[in-house]
């Protein structure tokens, strides 16, 4: 990509991202901003990761996707996920990817624009379906403490700030109770261990060893 | 911010992921959009927690999250060994060629 052609890409990303934050800044104050400046980096970076030719240019796109929805964990008062988010996501599976990207030599006429274009007219029924039944923009211009929502079952949307913020150590107190999720804990370390020791012994095989 | 702008932004990482998916034709794409898909599912677990009523005190969501953060650590890890091999077996990352399961 020329030097122009950057800079202007550059430059219409900054001034959508400046427009996604006042969309949100209009709805919903401050917290509104910050979630438009979240929502926008992740979606866009998952966009970048879709029609980027470069592997590399797509992991790193990848990088702010996994960071921005850290910060829409924060957003959500879930402090210990969005820091796992970060070390694991952004720190491990990352560059578990970033490795992998080293391991063929790269094509750059894989991606194919129109197929591209099809799978994502495919699935744009899914997305206005749900962002139909959600209630979609209207969503946004919804109070937090919503009236309504009381007297709908399942769901309350009614933002409770007596509720802790910090829930590291409820979750840890979770996941070692005997009646919560203790056996399911030892299972995942289990799966963790087993799908490490699977990794090592299968990029340890060699094609003349068979 | 309400529960649907974050399912929203949940459906849309979920399409692009699929979309990801089913249109690259390179191995690592497609680890990619599995990341993404599970983001969003991540994501969603997140935000329906933390929008529970006041009931329940919207932990479950989380750890639940902390299991998928597990599974999507084994699955890249797994996913790349299994990559490297394929290539190293088929000297080509596209997975319409891989199409013997041995040699």
């Amino acid at each position: 990509m020329s030097k122009a052609r950057s800079r202007i890409a550059a430059a219409l990303l900054a001034i959508l991202l400046a427009g996604a934050c006042w969309v949100g800044a209009r709805f919903a104050g401050e917290q509104g901003a910050a979630f438009g400046m979240f929502a926008w980096l992740s979606v866009g970076g998952a966009l970048v990761c879709l029609f980027e030719r470069s592997l590399v240019r797509s992991c790193f796109a990848l990088l702010v996707t996994l960071l921005s929805s850290a910060g829409l964990f924060l957003l959500l008062d879930s402090d210990f996920l969005a820091l796992m988010q970060v070390l694991v996501g952004a720190g491990g599976v990352l560059a578990l990817l970033l490795f992998g990207a080293m391991l063929a030599p790269p094509d750059p006429t894989e991606r194919s624009l129109a197929r591209i274009l099809v799978a994502l007219l495919l699935l744009a029924p899914l997305c206005g379906l749900v962002a139909w039944r959600c209630g979609g923009v209207s969503a946004f211009r919804r109070p937090m403490v919503a009236a309504k929502a009381s007297s709908q079952p399942g769901i309350a949307i009614a933002y409770s700030p007596s509720r802790p913020r910090r829930d590291a150590g409820r979750i840890g107190v979770a996941l070692v109770d005997p009646n919560r999720y203790a056996v399911a804990f030892e299972v995942a370390g289990l799966l963790l261990v087993v799908a490490l020791v699977a990794a090592h012994s299968i990029s340890q095989r060699r094609e003349d060893a068979s | 911010m309400a529960l649907q702008a974050y399912l929203c932004v949940s459906v849309a990482l979920f399409a692009i992921g699929l979309c990801c998916m089913i249109a690259r034709r390179n191995l690592i794409h497609v680890l990619i959009g599995i990341e993404l898909i599970l983001n969003a599912a991540i994501l969603n677990l997140v935000a329906f927690a933390r929008f529970t009523p006041d009931g329940g005190d919207g932990i479950d969501g989380r750890v639940f999250a902390v299991f998928v953060i597990v599974i999507a650590v084994a699955e890249a890890a797994v996913g790349i060994a299994i990559i490297q091999q394929v290539v190293r077996t088929f000297r080509t990352q596209k997975p319409s060629a891989i199409d013997r399961l041995r040699e």
